[in-house]
């Protein structure tokens, strides 16, 4: 209840503040008017909220969300809560095969793959390889996963680099901020269809999954104990969490350690348990996404930060402050 | 080798009289179904680590695996419960085929307490008791009044009612013991697995956790690392030794000083307890005593 009345605060803030300040009365006047066609009442500053704004903060609050969903389900898949999809290299994945298929596609002259496709093949890819990596023994330590994560995230970004420094039809510093830092910046209503498609698939397969992530995120044997296959519910779990990773990332980019710091918040707020969990990881990461993008707008004002700079500035230290709490052999 | 003291085979699993009922397996109501395993034969990948288990566990009844480390007793019990599939031979679980029903439903009948539960997440002791209801639901389903009443009774029979909330991960080796116990019992389940439920626990929280067991009345079968707890709580025994039954049957028979000397090499003098009369062992190093067996 507090999350909902805070996400509308801070999506109305994010809508007055920007280059431009608008009044709160008067966003909420032009949304208003968009939602219900029939009223009158278009003020100059429509442009901005509407097409430049809204989507933006609509994109924002939708990709937090799925990637803090997407961090609680990989985080129980790997059984330990220092996972994340840009740690683990997911991400990177995917950027990078989006930038090898438009590189093709420039080589070439025909497009092999539409790009969200193949984020997602990048996505899953990746993340099959960093969890075969860190494998041993029906185990997954997390040291091993952590560097198998970096390592492969290391090698990714060399190969986004590489690709993007050889088309020189991708604008280096547009190549850099969308396939190496995400932003949310290129933000159009267009692209909210998909984003929301993604968003509600990854939550209603992982509210239906609940009790499953449960006994998952209690082990194996557990898991086999109360009549769950957890070999086959990971590899639900892996196809599920990389189509999200995968739209995210064709849309704004890899953005970095919301899978980890909200998935952690929540815990300490809400508990382990899924049921509990799920709801309020999915608001609270829309939220932190939104704030951060505020932030990432009104710091340097008129000059933007991208908001995976700041997720990064922000994630890094708490990733590092819940890996000396943990015990990195178990 | 003492292979053959299998106890008698009686009650195969197509015998009329079973007990347990069509539709759910042994979630019926006349009582805990039987369960019998033949000629198991397991491994992992070309390793074949069992060769050719027979065990019954009667309905209703306690029956303890012990052996030495790595003897196979945890591998057997993993074929119990799905989590390793046999190389050859059947589980039965009253008159049906474990490996035959789905996961889920073996889970309905079958209730484990493994060893590895250790969450690096916080779960608190009534959401891993609630763990049980799992089977029993599907995707979208709430919990209901029953399902948090039996979360609560089953703490409540384990005595950890005043710890439902303590974070499962704060709790001492033989409360966490009980709570996945009480897992067990919210699962509905007639037959119950434990490996090593005793390992790493205080007496007296040995002698708590095998208390409770024997009181829930279900088909029980145990690997125990301890033979005295294995004398003391169990209707039957059953020796392994490399993969192989060694021997089985009343404890004073499985525990047999001869048995004892050729699979632990130690001597052992079985006396009885002197308060409930049930086989006691005394050990000493091999050799070390004048009734020892010859070198």
């Amino acid at each position: 209840m507090i999350l909902a009345v805070l996400t509308v605060v801070i999506a109305t803030l994010a809508l007055t503040y920007g280059q431009v300040s608008v009044p709160a009365g008067q966003v909420w006047s032009i949304i208003f008017h968009h939602i219900v066609p029939s009223r009158a009442a278009v003020s100059a500053n429509d442009t901005i909220i509407w097409l430049v704004r809204a989507p933006r903060v609509a994109l924002g609050f939708i990709v937090g969300s799925a990637l803090a969903l997407v961090g609680v389900a990989i985080q129980a898949l790997v059984r330990n809560p220092i996972a994340d999809p840009y740690i683990l290299g997911i991400e990177s994945g995917a950027s990078a095969a989006v930038v090898i298929v438009f590189y093709i596609a420039l080589v070439s002259g025909t497009s092999a793959l539409p790009p969200p496709i193949a984020a997602f093949v990048g996505s899953l890819g990746t993340l099959i390889l960093v969890f075969a990596l860190a494998r041993r023994r029906g185990r997954v330590a997390s040291a091993r996963l952590l560097l198998a994560g970096v390592a492969v995230s290391f090698a990714l970004a060399g190969i986004t680099e590489f690709f993007s420094t050889l088309n020189p039809n991708i604008n280096a510093t547009q190549a850099q901020q969308q396939w190496t830092l995400g932003s949310l910046a290129s933000a159009q209503w267009s692209q909210i269809p998909i984003a929301f498609g993604a968003l509600v698939l990854v939550y209603v397969s992982l509210r239906y999954y609940c009790r499953a992530l449960n006994a998952l995120a209690m082990g194996d044997a557990t898991a086999a104990a109360v009549g769950l296959d957890p070999d086959r519910f990971r590899i639900r779990l892996l196809v599920i969490t990389s189509l999200a990773v995968a739209v995210i990332v064709s849309l704004a980019g890899p953005i970095g350690f919301v899978g980890l710091v909200v998935p952690h918040v929540g815990r300490m707020l809400f508990g382990a348990e899924h049921t509990r969990l799920l709801p309020a990881v999915a608001l609270l990461g829309g939220l932190y996404l939104m704030a951060v993008d505020l932030l990432g707008r009104v710091i340097f004002a008129p000059d933007e930060i991208n908001v995976g700079v700041l997720t990064a500035i922000l994630g890094a230290p708490f990733f590092l402050w819940l890996l000396r709490r943990q015990r990195l052999d178990g | 080798m003492m292979a053959g003291t299998v106890s008698d085979p009686a009650g195969r699993p197509a015998a009329p009289g079973s007990r347990t009922a069509r539709g759910s397996p042994g979630n019926s109501a006349d009582g805990p179904p039987k369960v019998l395993a033949e000629s198991l034969r397991l491994g992992f990948g070309e390793v074949e680590v069992v060769h050719g288990v027979d065990l019954e566990i009667p309905p209703g009844s306690i029956v303890g695996l012990v052996g030495p480390n790595g003897s196979g007793k945890t591998t057997v019990l993993r074929s119990c419960y799905r989590a390793l599939r046999p190389i050859g031979g059947v589980v039965w679980l009253g008159r049906r085929d474990v490996w035959k029903l789905t996961a889920r439903q073996s889970a309905q009948s079958i209730a484990v307490v493994a060893q590895d539960a250790l969450a690096e997440f916080d779960f608190t002791a009534a959401e891993v008791a609630a763990l049980g209801r799992l089977p029993h639901k599907r995707g979208f389903e709430r919990e209901d009044e029953h399902d948090r009443e039996l979360v609560l009774t089953s703490l409540d029979t384990l005595g950890l009612i005043h710890l439902a909330h303590r974070p499962f991960n704060q709790m001492s080796g033989g409360e966490r013991q009980r709570a996945l116990i009480a897992r067990a019992l919210v699962q509905e389940s007639r037959v119950l697995v434990l490996d090593e439920p005793t390992n790493h626990l205080d007496i007296r929280y040995q002698l708590d956790v095998l208390h409770h067991v024997r009181s829930l009345g279900m088909t029980v079968i145990a690997a125990l690392h301890d033979l005295n707890l294995a004398a003391a709580w169990c209707d039957r025994v059953y020796v392994i030794a490399d993969g192989a039954i060694v021997a089985g049957g009343m404890p004073e028979q499985a525990l047999h000083p001869k048995v004892i000397d050729e699979v632990f090499g130690v001597t052992a003098h079985q006396v009885p307890h002197p308060v409930t009369g049930r086989p006691f062992l005394i050990f000493e190093r091999r050799g070390y005593s004048d009734a020892g067996p010859p070198e």
